[in-house]
């Protein structure tokens, strides 16, 4: 609510994702677990790190249906793969 | 119910009846040996006859992930992998990156002991509870990285320890690597598992890892991360690797008298540091899991005789093949380590080796008779040519995959010493270009081998203070009246200060986490004692911590006793005592201080420090029954030593 009383809707803007950069290092998976299962599960992280076989960018990353911007992902990325624009007020 | 931070089942597979069982994790094991190796040579102690052939359907391969593995403490990935090797008799644990760990962990096994030899080529699989062993004929022939790929085809997301053509030939020499990243198996690993026809094992974990207070580990978590992420040598770890961070440590170069412009043959400095610009160009870094300073590597070569060429490394580690173009010694490089990684040989003794029949061949004492006609010079096409006849096992390959003293004794038993090694293993680090640090002298003493590793301290770098050596102690876990003798006033005493080494080392290996230097010097006993405490729930202080540290040290030397290693073995190579020549300057053994020429005699002293420090027999080199009361050991039966 905002002092005047109406309803305020904050939108969480999208992760954005540049493959290129990605290690493989799986941070953003053990950490997204993390906040979905209380427990560290790569494997049901709402963020997967895919091996590309054959290709030269070796990894790509992809948000599955569960991913709802919370942005820990970003936050602790180490090597600049994810991004995310400032939380802006839609409503 | 499990222990927080351990998944609570070991997994037995034995090849050859083919039986498939789980049993909980006794929780008496990881209170007194932590997990990870401390678990894994606790269960060798048992399960491996002591005086076993390594090839045999006897021994035992022992994988092991600790209770760090899954979390996202920077660093906890590493794999354990107890045996007994075949390239000396030698218990040790090896250890390795990648994803294996954390696959296994999430699979729902802290361990996995492989038993027997399969009546077929087999592969293990490993998906959550579905284990099986699976038919590997079609795959049996394949390179190490071929295997990876055919495996990856059917399991991904999945990690793979595969062996390659010098495994399957059962090559003492031979090394393995996981998900062709971080390499694993000095002293011939794939052999045993070759031994057993395994050629490989995949897993794939979709399970969840718990810890006992995750506010507490997330707390201490954010902070280590926030000071590595402010290193300020990361960003050139990031860009160069482990070659860039070697090549910027070493002073600049001028080009020498008469020799300036592109047309000028190029120093050794200037050609390593050119090497490095086209390096710069061609690799990106991969991470192991939870990791952030990734160092493995994958490397494009863009231009060159071997220009389109991808393959992969843990980092890249170049040897001078004689050319004084740095693009041709670049390619040549990349095509050696890649044949290497993709065969299966070890990338340590191996060069030694190389460099030693070819300078028996070029001094006469061998000729076309022992080669098999084959002209040998220590240059790229040699080298080649016997890492491919050493993989396969055909003509001179046959012998040199028995390894160095194997190769000496039938080739030239009088100039056996000229080849450094430690129980067969080739030096990594030599003291005569470095001085007589830790690392240098543990590889003297190390029962597995000449495994560096083990050996961290400040002396990894030259120069470094008798005040950095105090710190650093207190840092690793030594007590303050360790401290007090290990550290006098003179400065550090090598001998002495390897136990702190040792035992920060098994620390490392019992919770799995990567010992490099870059990360290793972010860990204080208390941070990691806090960590521990917060994954397991068990509070523990980092004096019990260390104490269980020293037990794992302790057992995997029992286990050497066991199988006949004494102070014999531990025996610095006798080219030690010889100066070393590189380009015509003379380097002797001295001490890290380079104040002082060591002699065999000043040599054996540190050894004597050393045993005395461990509190051991000082003669025999190895434990007392005082000092495996005091280890908390003594319930072991230790045989007669």
């Amino acid at each position: 609510m905002n002092e005047g009383g109406d309803l305020t809707i904050h939108k969480r803007p999208p992760i954005k994702i540049d493959s290129t950069k990605c290690t493989g290092c799986r941070i953003c998976e053990l950490r997204c677990s993390v906040r979905f299962e209380r427990a560290f599960s790569p494997a049901r992280a709402a963020i997967q790190v895919r091996r590309l076989v054959g290709h030269a960018t070796e990894y790509g990353v992809a948000l599955t249906d569960r991913c709802d911007n919370c942005g820990i992902c970003v936050r602790f990325c180490a090597y600049g793969c994810l991004t995310q624009d400032r939380e802006e007020e839609v409503a | 119910m499990s222990i927080p931070g351990f998944a609570g089942t070991i997994l037995y597979v034995d090849l050859t009846s083919g039986s498939i069982r789980k049993e909980p994790l006794d929780p008496r094991l990881p209170e007194r040996f932590i997990g990870g190796d401390g678990i894994n040579t606790r269960l060798a102690y048992d399960l491996i006859p002591p005086d076993v052939d390594p090839l045999a359907p006897e021994n035992c391969i022992i994988v092991g992930a600790g209770p760090f593995v899954g979390t996202d403490i920077p660093g906890s990935a590493k794999i354990m992998i107890t045996t007994k090797f075949p390239l000396n008799g030698a218990f040790g644990t090896a250890s390795g990156g990648g994803a294996f760990a954390l696959m296994l962990k999430t699979a729902g096994y802290d361990h996995l002991v492989i038993s027997g030899r399969a009546p077929r080529q087999v592969y293990l699989k490993i998906i959550d509870d579905d284990v099986e062993l699976c038919d590997a004929s079609a795959f049996w022939g394949l390179d190490i990285f071929e295997t990876v790929d055919a495996l990856r085809s059917q399991y991904e997301p999945c990690s793979v320890i595969p062996i390659g053509p010098a495994g399957e030939r059962l090559v003492k020499l031979s090394l393995t690597s996981i998900d062709k990243g971080g390499t694993v198996g000095r002293g011939g690993l794939p052999a045993v598992m070759g031994s057993k026809n395994l050629k490989a094992m995949v897993v794939r974990g979709t399970g969840k890892v718990t810890v006992a207070n995750r506010p507490a580990l997330e707390r201490t978590v954010n902070q280590i991360i926030e000071r590595i992420m402010k290193w300020p040598p990361r960003q050139a770890l990031l860009k160069g690797g482990m070659y860039g961070m070697a090549v910027a440590a070493q002073p600049d170069e001028p080009p020498s008298e008469g020799q300036t412009g592109a047309e000028a043959t190029p120093s050794r400095g200037q050609l390593i540091r050119r090497m490095l610009q086209i390096h710069l160009r061609n690799r990106r870094p991969l991470a192991c899991p939870s990791c952030p300073l990734a160092e493995k590597e994958r490397v494009h070569v863009a231009e060159g005789e071997y220009a389109g060429m991808t393959t992969y490394m843990t980092h890249f580690s170049p040897r001078l093949f004689g050319s004084t173009d740095p693009l041709v010694e670049y390619n040549r490089n990349v095509k050696f380590i890649d044949n290497l990684n993709r065969l299966g040989i070890d990338f340590s003794t191996f060069p030694a080796l190389v460099s030693f029949v070819a300078g028996l061949y070029e001094q006469g004492v061998i000729d076309e008779a022992e080669t098999g006609s084959l002209v040998l010079r220590d240059d790229f096409d040699t080298a080649m040519k016997l890492l491919h006849l050493t993989a396969y096992r055909e003509g001179l390959g046959d012998l040199l995959a028995e390894g160095i003293s194997a190769t000496a004794q039938r080739l030239a038993p009088s100039l056996a010493h000229q080849v450094a090694h430690v129980k067969e293993y080739g030096i990594v680090y030599d003291p005569r270009l470095r001085g007589l640090g830790t690392m240098e002298f543990s590889e003297v003493v190390n029962f597995r081998g000449s495994h560096v590793a083990a050996g961290g301290s400040p002396s990894y770098d030259p120069g470094r203070s008798r005040e950095d050596f105090l710190r650093h102690a207190e840092r690793m876990g030594a007590s303050p009246e360790m401290i007090q003798r290990v550290v006098g006033p003179e400065g550090f005493n090598p001998g002495r200060y390897t136990r702190i080494s040792e035992n920060w080392f098994s620390l490392f290996n019992s919770l799995s986490l990567c010992n490099r230097a870059f990360l290793n010097r972010f860990w204080h006993v208390k941070t990691l004692a806090s960590l521990y405490t917060a994954v397991t729930g068990r509070e523990t202080a980092p004096a019990a911590l260390m104490a269980s540290a020293e037990r794992v040290w302790t057992l995997g030397k029992l286990l050497n006793v066991r199988a006949g290693f004494t102070r014999a073995d531990d025996k610095p190579p006798e080219a030690w005592f010889t100066p070393l020549k590189v380009d015509g300057v003379e380097y002797p053994l001295t001490d890290y201080y380079r104040t002082k020429q060591l002699t065999r005699e000043d040599f054996a002293h540190f050894l004597d420090e050393y045993y005395d420090e461990r509190g051991w027999d000082i003669a025999k080199g190895i434990p007392t029954e005082e000092a495996l009361a005091r280890a908390g050991l003594s319930d072991l039966n230790v045989g007669t030593f």
